[in-house]
């Protein structure tokens, strides 16, 4: 079972969100974009399991500011209608400003009969399961007139809502509740089987404290994991640790009290006084025991080794079947946070192995590293900018992640969050333009990204998410004999952060040989070496192309090591850079 | 799949039935259910005692609950909003009126305010799960989508006491074999008590798939001689225990009270009332709950500013209030005048709080107390005190021998017993058959201790 589509709205820079979601869910994005409040959000309509436990009341704080601004300003705007009561209720409550996730859950055949009390509405034959979180005023009427005893008392404008904002907002009218969409509030007892563990970034300070070392985790594991005859063992081991504890420390001699007493025969009293194991629990006998590496204690590891640990237990406990239980879901924020680049890899292949087994476990963690994105599973991703998300499995068709799979540079984090990125169709052009860049200073913060095909998808999505920044993208096309693709990729033209520039000639060779002194450069510096002495610029291009590696690679490195000076590069090409450097078109 | 086992009285059906689920559950894939329904709590309790003994504790997946419970937690709930949209929010056993129209007004009422009443539980089970005749074809669509999610997870159904399925839950459970879900039925028609006849209707629908126990492993031979003497000749029952005592005793002969007191009855029965015997039980809880259920409206209504739930808790405390006071004053208008001197109650909303008093003050306390032959179906006992009665005496006494209601009271009446039975002849049985008649006519059932 794994949750197949979540809508949020109005929680903190969430205003709203509908995606759709993998078994595993890989978030990226840059920094204040979202990505923490998604997996809180995604969080909010389940039961903790008592690790890391977090409220879930919430406060003014995680109210959409704008939504809240929007609010403000529908009061500022209709005070007199309010005062007046030609607002209703019923138009007054679209008004106030509530914050709701709502997720689909699909279930597996088997997992029919658990979810079946979240079932709310049948449709082509599937019946949609979800649960939502609300958190809004309880009585909406209540809430009205407190607003309006506010409005009648202050004189609200907007000089002065600035200081009435908590008042104007009484957050302690609000209460949450979950439940299910179009049914309403679940009892306790359906929602305890679905279950939530996170970790979050701030976790240094959890994996530090001894006792919390993810001890319960491992305490889990070994109950889990224990038969029943091993368990037998250990408490015969413990008794034996007893009796040699008594022996070493001769603990009833210790205990000698008939000495100091004066009355008679109260060494008969005295003497039947003796010491037992206290017996405990299996599973305190178990927390006794803690995380370690190489035979020292786990606080005395480094931060990285420590998260990488802590990590691993917790996901292993999570494995074990829990049979209250019937989903869980795990959230880690950056599960590379302070691991070098081997532990990286080695958190990558894990979480690989581990969600391609389980299905009662739904892993959703952010990621500022290409090692923990699988790049064969691109529907995983979900990519957050400005508080909006775009999941690539609802942004691409299947054939289009596959193409976007096969390709072996493709880096997501370049391609949608590089402030200049210049899109190629091919290895050639990428080695070509790279080998340029490397040769002039000034120009090595543009990434260079080969595509074999079609850009527009990617230019759309590439728009969404870079909606507010001010990240810059270059499109570098072949020309193909193709006047239709060329006109409807050169529409982007029109939005001021997209530069397409086309071949004049099929493809690329042509075009550098034909630039300037271009012919006259080249068959200066390889007229030897390549053959290229008696050649017509034509001649040249062709041999060029059909030599393709070898030529060009001997190029590109003349070039990057800047004995190409002379090179120029062609006319579509320079202008793109033009653009990524400056601005204009 | 159907298999139909007719068991009579103390054939072992609940260990069977166990045994039967267990194997099931043994053959079941790990995500399946095996469903077990019960009419009674009783019984449900001891189908769980056994598995409990068999198994150490009852797993997960088999799930033994009453035939409302089941109903309700396993199709209402979970589907009933999607066919319907409507989602209640509670159930509710109030006193419903004798008379249909006020009946339905009342189940109406309750369904307006999200709350199911118990007796309609089979009805709207069946409205998801079979038929209801407003159906659209989204409907019809919909409710194959929430049959084929149910195939999903229910592996067996098993159905205890077979004798007491009502109409509509026959039509469900068509359903569920038509589904093709394997169908374990127990029961005995000898014992149907409410004449629903469905068992019946089962048994000759699905014939081959019929099987006789006959053995009886509770009665002593000589009361299964007895009870077979009205009993059809397929279901006639063998007996593997040795005879006990059948004692005749004349009401007219004796002082009943005195007699009830000083013999130590481990169960006593009669068919129903009457001027000497009470059958009256425990039914207050159902009373209160009405008191409360129209207190509650009614306060509702009158104070529908307040917080709602702290009316609930208000009404529940004068619901109390009102019983108490009642039963000392005997006088619903004075009562209520009393507990509520300020509040203004409507006329309608004053006759139902008055009616709900009655209700619960009406527990009449006269007479010998003893227990309805219903009362006490599915129990058993060493000392038995069987009254009988002329309604019963009749089959008894071979006038008249068609197989219905009456005849299954008295095969119950007569199959209740481990060890000994005592036969209390009312009078107005000896003064219809005679004393010497029924004592010939007992004889012939050996042993008989006069």
């Amino acid at each position: 079972m794994y949750i197949s589509n979540i809508k949020i709205s109005n929680y903190r820079n969430l205003k709203n969100i509908n995606i759709e979601l993998a078994q595993t869910v890989t978030i990226i994005g840059s920094n204040n974009s979202g990505k923490s409040n998604l997996l809180k959000a995604i969080t909010l309509p389940f039961l903790a399991d008592e690790i890391a436990y977090v409220g879930k009341n919430l406060t003014w704080f995680d109210i959409n500011s704008s939504t809240k601004n929007d609010y403000y300003q529908f009061l500022i705007d209709n005070k007199v209608s309010i005062l007046t009561d030609k607002i209703t209720l019923e138009d007054f409550k679209k008004q106030i400003p509530k914050i709701k996730i709502e997720v689909n859950v699909t279930p597996k055949k088997e997992e029919l009969y658990y979810v079946k009390e979240l079932g709310y509405e049948i449709s082509e034959g599937n019946i949609s399961y979800g649960l939502y979180y609300e958190f809004a005023p309880v009585n909406d009427l209540d809430f009205y007139k407190t607003i309006k005893s506010v409005l009648e008392s202050e004189d609200v404008n907007s000089e002065t809502v600035n200081d009435l904002k908590l008042n104007l907002l009484p957050i302690e009218l609000y209460k949450y509740s979950i439940g299910v969409p179009n049914k309403g509030p679940i009892s306790y007892d359906i929602l305890k089987q679905f279950k939530y563990t996170s970790l979050m970034a701030e976790r240094d300070e959890f994996s530090k404290s001894n006792e919390k070392l993810g001890s319960k985790s491992l305490v889990k594991i070994l109950q889990a994991k224990l038969k029943d005859r091993d368990k037998i063992e250990v408490e015969k081991e413990y008794s034996r640790f007893f009796d040699t504890l008594k022996k070493i420390t001769n603990i009833d001699t210790l205990i000698n009290w008939q000495e100091y007493s004066e009355l008679e025969n109260a060494s008969d009293f005295f003497q039947k006084i003796n010491v037992l194991p206290n017996m405990p629990a299996m599973s305190s006998i178990f927390n006794s025991v803690r995380l370690g590496y190489e035979g020292e204690n786990l606080s005395m590891q480094g931060l990285g080794q420590r998260n990488l640990i802590l990590l691993m237990v917790l996901i292993n406990s999570l494995i074990e079947k829990d049979s209250d239980a019937v989903f869980n879901i795990l959230t880690v924020e950056e599960p590379e946070a302070h691991l070098c680049i081997n532990n990286v890899r080695l958190v990558a292949s894990f979480i690989k192995a581990f969600t391609d087994k389980n299905n009662c476990l739904q892993l959703f963690y952010s990621t500022h590293d290409t090692e923990l994105i699988d790049k064969l599973k691109l529907q995983n991703i979900v990519l957050m900018s400005e508080g909006n998300a775009y999941s690539i499995r609802s942004e691409f068709n299947d054939e289009e992640i596959n193409y976007l799979s096969k390709n072996p540079n493709l880096d997501l984090f370049k391609l949608f969050y590089a402030k200049k990125c210049i899109l190629v169709e091919g290895l050639t052009e990428e080695l070509f333009i790279r080998a340029y860049l490397d040769s002039k200073k000034e120009l090595n913060d543009i990434e260079v990204i080969s595509f074999h095909k079609g850009f527009k998808r990617i230019i759309d999505l590439w728009l969404k998410i870079n909606i507010r920044s001010s990240n810059r993208l270059g499109i570098v096309r072949d020309y193909d004999d193709q006047p239709k693709a060329k006109e409807e990729h050169h529409s982007y033209n029109d939005n001021k952060f997209i530069c397409v520039a086309t071949t004049e000639k099929y493809t690329l060779e042509p075009e550098i040989v034909n630039t300037e002194g271009n012919y006259e450069v080249l068959k200066e510096k390889y007229g030897e070496k390549f053959g290229w002495n008696n050649l017509s610029k034509e001649q040249l291009s062709d041999d060029w192309r059909k030599n393709k590696s070898y030529a060009m690679l001997e190029i590109c490195k003349d070039l990057s090591s800047g004995y190409l000076e002379k090179l120029k590069l062609p006319q579509h090409i320079q202008k793109i850079i033009d653009f990524l450097t400056t601005g204009e078109k | 799949m159907v298999n139909i086992k007719v068991a009579g009285a103390g054939a072992g059906k609940t260990t069977n039935m166990s045994d039967s689920i267990i194997e099931s559950y043994n053959n079941s894939l790990p995500h399946r259910n095996i469903y077990c329904i019960a009419f009674t709590n009783n019984a449900s309790d001891n189908i769980k005692e056994k598995i409990k003994l068999k198994l150490g504790c009852i797993p997960n997946r088999i799930k033994i609950s009453t035939i409302h419970s089941f109903l309700y937690q396993e199709i209402i709930k979970p589907y009933y909003f999607l066919l319907f949209n409507k989602d209640y929010k509670k159930v509710s056993s109030i006193e419903l009126p004798s008379e249909p129209k006020w009946s339905n007004c009342k189940i109406n009422e309750l369904d307006k305010n999200d709350i199911l009443h118990i007796k309609v539980i089979p009805q709207r089970a069946k409205w998801v799960f079979v038929k209801k005749s407003s159906d659209t074809s989204v409907q019809k669509e919909a409710r194959k989508t929430i049959q084929s999610a149910f195939l999903e997870y229910c592996e067996s159904i098993f159905i205890d006491e077979a004798q007491d399925i009502d109409k509509d839950f026959f039509e469900i459970l068509n359903n569920f074999i038509t589904l093709g879900i394997t169908v374990n039925i127990v029961g005995d028609p000898k014992q149907d008590l409410k004449g629903f006849g469905k068992l019946d209707e089962l048994i000759s629908k699905y014939e081959n798939n019929v099987e006789y126990i006959n053995t009886c492993h509770r009665c002593p031979n000589n009361h299964i001689n007895l009870s077979n003497s009205i009993v059809d000749d397929l279901q006639k029952q063998n007996s593997d225990k040795p005879n006990g005592k059948i004692r005749i005793v004349f009401e007219s002969e004796i002082n009943v009270s005195s007699f009830i007191e000083s013999s130590n009855f481990d169960l006593k029965y009669i068919s129903q009332k009457n001027s000497t015997f009470n059958t009256q039980n425990n039914t207050t809880y159902f009373e209160s709950e009405t008191l409360f259920y129209e207190l509650e409206t009614a306060l509702k209504e009158i104070l529908s500013d307040k917080d709602m739930d702290k009316l609930s808790s208000a009404a529940y405390f004068y619901a109390n209030r009102l019983s108490s006071a009642n039963a000392k004053n005997k006088n619903e208008d004075k009562t209520l005048r009393e507990v509520f001197p300020h509040l203004r109650f409507s006329s309608a909303q004053y006759a139902r709080i008055c009616n709900a008093m009655k209700l619960s003050a009406c527990a009449d306390s006269s007479g010998i107390c003893v227990s309805s032959i219903e009362k006490i179906k599915g129990q058993e006992g060493y000392n038995c005190l069987f009254i009988l009665t002329n309604d019963l005496a009749s089959y008894l006494f071979q006038e008249k021998k068609e197989n219905n209601k009456t005849k299954n009271k008295l095969y119950v009446a007569l199959t209740r017993s481990l060890k000994d039975i005592t036969l209390l002849i009312t009078k107005e049985v000896e003064a219809k058959f005679e004393k010497t008649f029924i004592k010939e006519y007992l004889k012939k059932f050996s042993d008989i201790d006069l």
